[in-house]
């Protein structure tokens, strides 16, 4: 399983839409620092990542979301997509030594 | 894994220097060029009059730190209008064997 963390936010940024064009159905995505902003579901139009996002995750990717910089930026956890999983840092950690290796996109 | 352009800022200089570095320690090494990245295989770059190193001569320099398997997304030479004519090294492949190429990575260093 590769873990991947995306840093930048999806609005702005290609990073978070070329995880997902690569991304396995067995891989875990984590979004951190500004990429929290790609958990978001309260978007006034359907963004091709949500949509992305939505696929993979019936195919079995793992989302998650860390919970500091979702505080930090004000992001409810009623405003994120349900298919998002909130985690601290000793997720982040579990999630990181349950992985075969780290992919990051910045 | 090179997922942005030469020039415009250090990462992709500093990602071709760690991949060299790999290849010197004798680490088995793959590079893969994807998204942005790409940009850094057009031939006939010449960084002189910005001040820069000419970062394809130091790509081409891989080979000879036994960095031998580079790889070329295709998908990302598609979406820039690219063919494997207009590349000055590497294979491409298809995003499946991207997939089992980071499956199979025991560490991937992203520049």
């Amino acid at each position: 399983m590769l873990l991947h963390t995306v840093n930048k936010s999806g609005f702005a940024n290609s990073a978070l839409s070329d995880c997902l064009a690569v991304v396995s159905p067995n891989d875990a995505v984590l979004l951190i620092e500004n990429g929290v902003y790609g958990a978001l579901n309260n978007s006034p139009s359907e963004f091709a990542h949500i949509k992305n996002i939505k696929r993979l995750s019936t195919s079995g990717t793992r989302f998650y979301v860390l919970q500091a910089d979702c505080e930090a930026r004000g992001l409810d956890a009623s405003t994120l997509l349900a298919t998002f999983t909130i985690i601290d840092d000793t997720g982040f950690v579990n999630l990181a030594a349950e992985a075969t290796a780290i992919q990051s996109w910045y | 894994m090179f997922r942005h352009a030469p020039y415009g800022n250090a990462i992709a200089r500093e990602g071709l220097e760690a991949a060299l570095a790999c290849g010197a320690m004798g680490a088995k090494t793959s590079v893969l060029y994807i998204n942005e990245g790409v940009w850094q295989l057009l031939g006939q770059q010449d960084s002189r009059a910005i001040d820069c190193k000419n970062q394809s001569a130091m790509a081409s320099a891989l080979p000879l730190y036994d960095v031998d398997a580079i790889w070329v997304d295709e998908d990302s030479l598609k979406q820039r209008n690219l063919t494997s004519a207009d590349i000055n090294a590497g294979k491409t492949i298809d995003r499946t064997h991207v997939q089992a190429l980071l499956a199979t990575s025991k560490s991937i260093l992203s520049f």
